[in-house]
């Protein structure tokens, strides 16, 4: 467990002191900021419902999670192969696991402090709508577990690259995929509509959780997409050393 | 503390070391000598557990490699050939970083205080890796290897891209290290080797072609130089073996009235003295001459002494160090590369 904070921190570090951190929250804050305020006024004469702008909201979080979780992760270990530093973890007393672990959980302290940082545009509405704090609460669930799910992609993706763009490339791939699953879903038939619907990253599951409802399915399925990207950084990792 | 047996690691189709056995004991500084892409790095990347065999045996102070390495890597420091070093973090940082992920718990600070101070790196302790020269670069490469107190040390090319002064304190501060950690050297250039080795494994297309201190070396080179004899009916004996020879140059200011010739006629009687055959007028009356001299035995002190008796002014007795290097050459040599030859 120290391995595995000790490897977060120094992530952590390499954030705070190179402007790609700053410059990415900035970025995605005020992308964010933007689509709040669009959706916040809405069209001129129409009402909006503070539960509907609550909704609207979280999905441009959900938005700006994505790219942020893709760039961040892109970096995480193409870049230790690129510069050569990789081979200090590897042959230090840890497992893979550890090493995977310890790169996940830097963006996953990364993305709760952007959604605290975020978080200003939920309050608006709670302060000055209709919306319960339990909705808010699961609207961020759904954001951090959508995170989660991509940033493990985004780790797959930069295993299996010799440099970030090309890892970028690969996670990037497998996310617009797992996105426009519904677009298949919609031109299918039940079963097979239905299966296409449920490995939808956004579309349906984080409807539910835009919308204040939290379901174990869609926990679920988020978490075991973490599990499997993960587990398959980890044997990326692993063989690697047989290569 | 190294015992290997029959390792080898093919990448793909392409076999990169092997079929490879050696042991190396405890405290000892082995030099791994080879040209570029005979296998050093690999061989060393397989020690660190970088990377795993493709069959072969590999134990290090008795833990088998493959089944249980991180179990052994605490134990061992390695070097890469390229530096693992995180820019943005300060040469301190990194040294605690790199120590306390080699599971060190107690007396971090401690350690990494004394380490800055053995690489003499304290002048840029607290600056960013990334503004720092290759030289100090190298001093924080070093550093994170002996971190946490390695029983193995395992250098890629640890002198590789330094200055003539850095080489220097590179080799002493190699040398310093003997004793406390078992060491493997490896490198392309034979002097580093010999400054700073016990003992030398010279490796080629991924085999060891011979193992040996600097000195067995030059002996076996010199014992293969042998000429087959046989009597009249043509049964062949066994090889006459020519006894190996070391080679000297001494430098001397020929006194008035003394000549070159008188010189040679000094040196060759000196007991153990093959041969004085190469002189060479280097002006202002000096004189330099090659001394060949039975292997095993040392003449240097005579060798003065009769020098110096007879009225010659000693200037320099060294040893020639294309001697060594032509017994790299040779060994290094690919077999193709001799089938050639002899066609």
């Amino acid at each position: 467990m120290s391995a595995t904070l000790l490897i977060a921190r120094r992530e952590l570090k390499a954030y705070v002191r190179s402007p790609l951190g700053f410059v990415l929250a900035a970025a995605v804050l005020l992308g964010e900021g933007i689509w709040f305020m669009a959706k916040a006024m809405g069209s001129p004469g129409e009402k909006a419902l503070s539960a509907q702008v609550l909704a609207e909201t979280f999905n441009g979080i959900t938005g700006g999670t994505i790219l942020a979780c893709l760039i961040m992760s892109m970096r995480l270990i193409a870049v230790e192969q690129e510069q050569g530093t990789l081979i200090l973890l590897k042959t230090s007393p840890i497992s893979d696991r550890t090493v995977v672990a310890g790169k996940f959980l830097s963006v996953m302290v990364v993305l709760v402090l952007l959604s605290l940082l975020s978080a200003y545009m939920p309050a608006l509405i709670f302060v000055n709508g209709k919306v319960s704090l339990g909705h808010i609460l699961v609207g961020y669930v759904g954001t951090l577990l959508l995170g989660a799910s991509v940033t493990s992609i985004g780790l797959f993706g930069s295993a299996l690259a010799k440099n970030q763009v090309i890892g970028f490339i690969i996670s990037g791939a497998i996310v617009l995929v797992l996105l426009l699953m519904w677009l298949l879903a919609k031109t299918s038939d039940p079963p097979l509509k239905d299966f296409l619907d449920g490995l939808a990253l956004h579309h349906l599951r984080q409807r539910d959780f835009m919308t204040g409802v939290l379901r174990l399915d869609n926990v679920a399925f988020y978490v075991s997409l973490c599990f499997v990207f993960l587990l398959a950084t980890v044997k990326t990792l692993e063989a690697r050393r047989w290569r | 503390m190294i015992e290997i047996e029959q390792l080898t690691k093919y990448y793909g189709e392409r076999k990169a070391v092997g079929p490879l056995s050696f042991t190396i004991e405890k405290g000892e500084v082995v030099g791994l000598l080879g040209l570029n892409g005979a296998g050093k790095t690999t061989t060393l990347r397989m020690l660190s557990s970088d990377l795993l065999p493709t069959s072969g045996k590999m134990r290090v102070d008795g833990v088998d490699l493959v089944e249980a390495p991180e179990k052994i890597r605490q134990k061992i420091g390695y070097l890469p050939d390229r530096p693992p070093l995180y820019g943005e973090m300060t040469v301190r940082e990194y040294l605690r970083f790199a120590a306390k992920l080699r599971g060190m718990k107690r007396n971090v600070d401690k350690r990494v205080d004394e380490v800055i101070e053995l690489t003499d790196a304290g002048e840029y302790a607290d600056a960013r890796i990334d503004t720092l020269s290759h030289g100090y670069r190298q001093r924080v490469r070093i550093a994170q290897a002996i971190v946490h107190k390695p029983k193995l040390l395992l250098l890629d090319e640890p002198i590789s891209g330094l200055d003539p002064v850095q080489i220097v304190e590179m080799r002493a501060l190699i040398r310093s290290l003997r004793g406390e950690h078992t060491t493997v050297v490896s490198s392309h250039i034979l002097s580093e080797i010999s400054e700073t080795c016990d003992r030398v494994l010279v490796i080629r297309d991924g085999e060891i072609v011979a193992a040996g201190t600097e000195e067995e070396l030059r002996e076996r080179m010199g014992e293969d130089d042998a000429l087959p004899l046989g009597d009249d009916e043509g049964r062949r004996h066994a090889p006459y073996r020519r006894p190996a020879l070391r080679r000297l140059t001494l430098v001397v200011r020929l006194p008035e009235g003394r000549d070159a010739k008188a010189l040679l006629s000094v040196v060759e009687g000196v007991e153990g003295v093959a041969e004085a055959t190469e002189t060479e007028a280097l002006g202002e009356g000096k004189n330099a001459v090659g001394v060949a001299v039975v292997s095993g035995t040392d003449v240097r002190e005579a060798l003065v002494k009769a020098v110096v008796t007879e009225g010659f002014g000693l200037l320099a007795l060294e040893r020639d160090s294309k001697e060594l290097e032509s017994v790299f050459l040779e060994l290094t040599k690919k077999a193709s590369d001799t089938q050639e030859e002899e066609e």
